[in-house]
């Protein structure tokens, strides 16, 4: 009830059709249980005509035939009226949850959006996704239409019981007592069968990562001469999961043909005590239909109680269906809750940069993914305008990290970073993220045009800009050979290398021009002719702009006003080419190491 | 091949499930007829001896109808499972048997779904046909045969309203499969925006793209919700439909059995009661068939996309018999001659790689230099015969390559590829990947060569250390050694390092290349695209666009060769 509860403000807005639809479901309901009923009182007055018509004696309840097409009429009206219901039921139920799940989802995306990287960075993308799609999918089949299965089924069941003891309290009775048993059957049989189905689900899950392994190094099977090994361990799982599947499969085929026997008993009972009730002409357990009618027990009782009985279980298997799937429903609405609710990033800061990035101070950061690793250690760097400053050092230094502190994707755990003076906590991000652009290691290309992923950075660029900011980036050659050149729908698994997809990112930044500028291994993918020609559109682009640039090629940076070498997270050397190649230490080792 | 061939070796079994559901339908339909002669003979006439003793035999039926069931179940479920291991074991050979290419240019993805999702959908489609599918038929036909013997109006009756929710099934299906596919696009084009935003976490904050991202997923929910709609106002009118026709023909049928008293043969009360009861049971039956067609519907999507996978033939097949043994051995061990490959197969495609000339000898150390795209792991995928060259011949030991044994051939080369390759298990499970039965002290050796002992040895549990899927837990830089040393490892005459060193700093590259060169009688090949990295081998190759276009010792190649200078000195920053 309490994990119900969130659902509740999602629901705003749908709360009246979620009423109508319930009057119209159990309108439906009571329309579609009342035709048997009346059925029978028609079949109950033509047994009795003909009984009257078989002794002349007697005389016939009914001369004039009105009865006969009074109940017609009636059962046309509702015939028609139930349809109708129905149809208005099943409609708004589907209303209802696409509008409510119209909300959750556009809610999600909107934090995931507002989420600050940290928390994007910590969880897994594709759980991220499943919230977003198959949860949400889940919780509009399980929770949203099975509420409406749930109320439906329930209904169905109460008006069912209510025309059966109207009807005679002895057979209801039977059905009420020996129905259960079915269930109860079911139940044992599920339970029994359920570690089958783990045992199934477990090894599909062994057979599928087994598969995903193989596909992600078919080279390396191949190469190493060991298909024939796997095909021999893909058999083994193979040979599992038939035994496993056989067991879970065989169990649930139990269940079927169990409660249809368990059916076929009750109805052949209520057969036989109804055609004793019918000969002996008591009324025990009731008399049947009312007013008019009240002959006794008589066949079209008998007959609108079989229609009921052989009903009367459906209900019940729909809502235990229903209870399945409201448990994995529930779990769905529990991951999108959390997902919603994930903190976000507030833009706690005010102030604007006015004009240009003058200063970049970072004093005595500080800083670590987990408690117990510092990743930055007492870092302190002074950028100003127009300086080209460049970060050296082994893989895991802490040069990333930097400028995910720097970009404000991440909070420094202690010390201060300020721009122009103005410490950067009360500078709003927008103004920051404004003033710098970037180009980082893992490239993004998002599914669209080569145009839209280039105009990205700048709303409203033209065709022509967007032409010249790939000539600079060394782009155009490939672009132009794509099939549709600028049009080309490209993502980041369309068959692009990753030298090009760096191009592309680089692009962006040649259209941007911002004024301070951020290259974490921008050429890493690139290869050294075209690195060579690019490194001259670079130069053109970083004059009198203030860069960062990152870099495992020394070659790239070495004519940098200020090299900074780092080691596990802090400055172990800073100067000029010259300066630092001269001083015979740590960068000195690192360069020489490139032409041995 | 077929999807549905691994069956042929059940269809005695498959043959006999529908002559299984025959029986079991005649006793399901066997108690309303005893239903009627109970009210026409025994409740009429007031019978009660007739009217216990018929009601007996129901319950006999009702056992004998659950026997036959539970036969059907089991057969259709044995069936289903041995057909299903089948199916899978032929899908995943034929995965095996495909080269890379063909691999990649079907889709990895894909392939996952067809041997884990598919090959499942096809069990249960099997079993759901054996099982179910011929029920509700056989239930149609013997109801409205038993109609018809009671009366022509009423058999008349069931036709149509059986033809009726028939129609309506078929059409709503009908229209509804194609915006179920319109709605999984819409699912589709939602989660490619979703991925993006969420692998561009960082671009999309940086140029402040929120707001625009979120209309972009606010148009494709809007229109899934729209697609989705227009299914439910179809979807909405499947109940209903079937509702009434089923109950208008009730109320027909009891109007017309009552009224017909005054005929020449009066359909009696108790045949109304029967007739009412199949109509109950063929209401049912009904909605279970068109539930059974949408999943019979999904099997068949995927038996198209398992066919396809079958259809494949590997194109690399190992036709080769001569091994090691035999050959006339030289010194020369690798020619290539005016070897070329394209890619695709249409006309105007560009070759990979074209006019590919150049010998390797045995014991030398030869590197590839080039760009990006300029052919170097084309090359290495040709002598591994990865691929067949579209035009030239390859010779391994003076033999060409397509003869010679391919086991052998893999057997004799180690190679480290660009991407790294690691399985889920140990450092030792991937170690004896290369060499079944290697010593503990075979490996420890092989880590050491690769540098990667310094690491491995600073684990609690040293070579059982656990490695994840891909090697997530290991940075780039001890991938690349671990998968050194497997190489390393596997031993064999010929070992290749495709760009395999790159997130290697310059000081461990160069360690490592000083051990493999300790090795004798190997052969070794580097490609790297680090010029400081090759310029102790014995021959450069300089790849670029495709060819080769210079080939010496690095000093030659200094004076010689302009594209090799450009590399070295861009390399070098030209600085000293």
């Amino acid at each position: 009830m309490k994990k119900l509860k969130r659902l509740w403000p999602w629901l705003k807005g749908t709360r009246l059709a979620i009423i109508l639809s319930l009057v119209f479901s159990s309108l439906a309901t009571i329309c579609k249980l009342a035709i048997p009923y009346i059925a029978g009182l028609l079949i109950n007055y033509f047994a009795d005509h003909r009984a009257h018509v078989c002794r002349p004696e007697d005389t016939c309840m009914d001369e004039s035939g009105f009865i006969p097409v009074l109940l017609l009429f009636v059962l046309a009206i509702i015939l028609v009226a139930g349809t109708i219901f129905r149809h208005i039921f099943d409609y708004t139920k589907a209303y209802i949850g696409q509008k409510v799940i119209f909300r959750v989802r556009k809610e999600l995306f909107k934090a995931y959006l507002d989420a600050p990287i940290k928390e994007i960075d910590a969880s897994s993308k594709g759980d991220l996704i499943q919230r977003l799609i198959n949860d949400i999918e889940n919780v509009q089949t399980g929770l949203l239409s099975g509420f409406a299965a749930l109320y439906d089924g329930v209904t169905t069941i109460l008006v069912t019981l209510f025309f059966m003891f109207t009807l005679n309290w002895i057979l209801a009775l039977i059905v009420v007592l020996l129905t259960p048993i079915s269930i109860v059957v079911s139940h044992f049989v599920s339970k029994y069968n359920s570690k089958h189905f783990k045992a199934q689900a477990a090894t599909s899950g062994e057979l599928s990562s087994f598969v995903n392994e193989t596909l992600k190094n078919s080279t390396s099977i191949r190469t190493l001469g060991i298909a024939e090994d796997k095909e021999k361990e893909f058999e083994e799982l193979n040979e599992k999961f038939r035994q496993n599947s056989f067991k879970a499969t065989m169990g649930a085929s139990t269940i079927n043909p169990s409660t249809r026997l368990i059916n076929a008993f009750i109805n052949a009972a209520l057969v036989m005590v109804g055609a004793f009730l019918i000969i002996n002409g008591t009324n025990i357990g009731g008399g049947g239909m009312p007013f008019y009618f009240a002959l006794g027990f008589a066949v079209g009782d008998l007959c609108a109680f079989l229609t009921y009985a052989s009903n009367y279980m459906q209900p019940f298997n729909e809502v235990s269906d229903v209870m399945n799937e409201l448990s994995y429903a529930f779990s769905s609405l529990e991951r999108i809750n959390n997902a919603v609710h994930m903190p976000k990033d507030i833009d706690e800061g005010k102030k604007n940069i006015s004009g240009k990035i003058d200063t970049l101070k970072m004093e005595n950061l500080f800083f670590g993914y987990t408690d117990d690793k510092l990743v930055i250690n007492d870092f302190s760097l002074e950028v100003r305008r127009g300086q080209r400053v460049a970060l050296v050092g082994p893989s895991g230094c802490g040069k990333t990290t930097l400028i995910n502190l720097l970009m404000r994707f991440y909070e420094p755990a202690n010390g201060k970073i300020s721009i122009n003076e103005e410490f950067a906590g009360d500078i709003l991000k927008k103004s920051l993220r404004n003033h710098v652009g970037m180009v980082l290691q893992d490239t993004w290309i998002f599914t669209g045009t080569v145009f839209d992923n280039i105009a990205y950075g700048k709303e409203g660029a033209t065709l022509s800009e967007v032409k010249e900011a790939a000539r600079r980036a060394e782009a155009d050659g490939f672009i132009e050979r794509l099939p549709q050149g600028y049009d080309t729908v490209i993502s980041d698994s369309s068959g692009l290398s990753s030298g090009e997809k760096q191009l592309i990112n680089v692009a962006r930044l040649m259209l941007l021009e911002p004024d301070f500028i951020i290259l974490d291994e921008a050429t890493s993918n690139i290869d050294v002719r075209t690195e060579k020609l690019l490194n001259d559109s670079f130069k053109e682009l970083l004059k009198g702009r203030t860069s960062l640039v990152v870099a495992h090629r020394l070659s790239t940076i070495v004519s940098s006003d200020l090299i900074v070498v780092m080691k596990d997270g802090a400055i172990i050397e800073q100067g000029t080419h010259e300066e630092l190649y001269r001083k015979k230490g740590f960068y000195h080792e690192l360069y020489e190491a490139q032409f041995k | 091949m077929n999807s549905l061939k691994p069956l042929k070796k059940y269809r005695f079994k498959v043959f006999l499930a529908p002559t299984l559901k025959l029986f079991e339908v005649a006793t399901e339909l066997f108690s309303p007829f005893l239903v009627r002669y109970i009210i026409d003979e025994g409740v009429t006439k007031k019978d009660w001896n007739f009217t216990w003793m018929t009601s007996l035999i129901l319950f006999g039926i009702a056992i004998f109808g659950f026997l036959f069931t539970m036969l059907a179940q089991y057969l259709s479920s044995r069936v289903a499972c041995d057909y299903a291991h089948d199916l899978r074991k032929e899908v995943f050979h034929t995965v095996s048997s495909l080269s890379d290419k063909q691999l990649d240019s079907f889709g990895k993805e894909k392939i996952l779904t067809i041997v884990n999702n598919d090959t499942f959908a096809m069990q249960n489609g099997v079993n759901m046909f054996m099982r179910l599918i011929f029920r509700p038929p056989f239930l149609f036909v013997g109801a409205t045969i038993f109609a018809f013997t009671i009366d022509f109006r009423t058999g008349l009756i069931f036709v149509i309203a059986l033809l009726l929710c028939a129609l309506v099934i078929g059409r709503i299906m009908h229209s509804t499969n194609q915006k179920y596919s319109a709605i999984q696009s819409s699912l589709d084009e939602m989660t490619l925006v979703s991925n993006d935003v969420l692998s561009g976490a960082r671009p999309v904050r940086a140029f402040e793209k929120e707001e625009y991202e979120e209309e972009r997923f606010g148009k494709s929910v809007l229109t899934y919700r729209e697609r989705s709609l227009s299914l439910a106002s179809t979807n909405a009118w499947f109940n209903p439909l079937t509702f009434f026709f089923v109950n208008a023909a009730l109320i027909l049928i009891v109007a017309i059995g009552g009224f017909s008293e005054l005929e020449d043969s009066p359909i009696t009360i108790g045949e109304i009661v029967s007739l009412v009861s199949y109509l109950v049971s063929c209401l049912a039956a009904m909605v279970m068939f068109s539930r059974m067609i949408v999943s019979l519907s999904k099997a068949l999507a995927s038996k198209e996309r398992i066919d396809s996978l079958l259809a494949m033939k590997g194109n690399i097949q190992n036709s080769g018999v001569i091994s090691k043994d035999e050959e006339a051995s030289g010194t020369k061990l690798i020619e290539f001659k005016d070897v070329s490959l394209t890619y695709g197969n249409k006309k105007g495609d560009k070759p990979a790689v074209s006019g590919l000339t150049f010998r390797i000898d045995q014991g030398e150390t030869v590197g590839i230099i080039g760009g990006t795209g300029s052919g170097k792991s084309t090359a290495i995928s040709l002598l591994l015969r990865l691929f067949e060259p579209t035009n030239g011949q390859i010779f391994y030991r003076g033999i060409p390559l397509y003869e010679y044994d391919l086991n052998a051939l893999r057997k004799e080369i180690s190679v480290v590829l660009q991407k790294p390759s690691i399985f889920k298990g140990s450092i030792r499970s991937n170690l004896l990947l290369a060499k079944k039965d290697a010593t503990e002290d075979e490996m420890i050796k092989a880590l050491k060569n690769a540098l990667a002992y310094d690491y491995v040895s600073k684990y609690d549990d040293f070579l059982d250390h656990e490695v994840e899927e891909g090697g997530t837990n290991l940075s780039g830089g001890q991938k690349q050694r671990l998968l050194i040393a497997r190489a390393l490892l596997k031993g064999g005459d010929v070992l290749i390092l495709d760009d395999s060193m790159s997130a290697l700093d310059y000081l461990s590259d160069q360690k490592v290349r000083a051990n493999i060169s300790k090795i004798k009688g190997l052969t070794k090949i580097i490609v790297s695209q680090r010029a400081s990295s090759l310029i102790d081998c014995d021959k450069i190759l300089v790849f670029d666009n495709g060819h080769i276009i210079a080939n010496g010792k690095h000093e030659e190649l200094l004076k010689t060769c302009d594209v090799y200078r450009e590399i070295f000195d861009i390399q070098k920053g030209g600085v000293k």
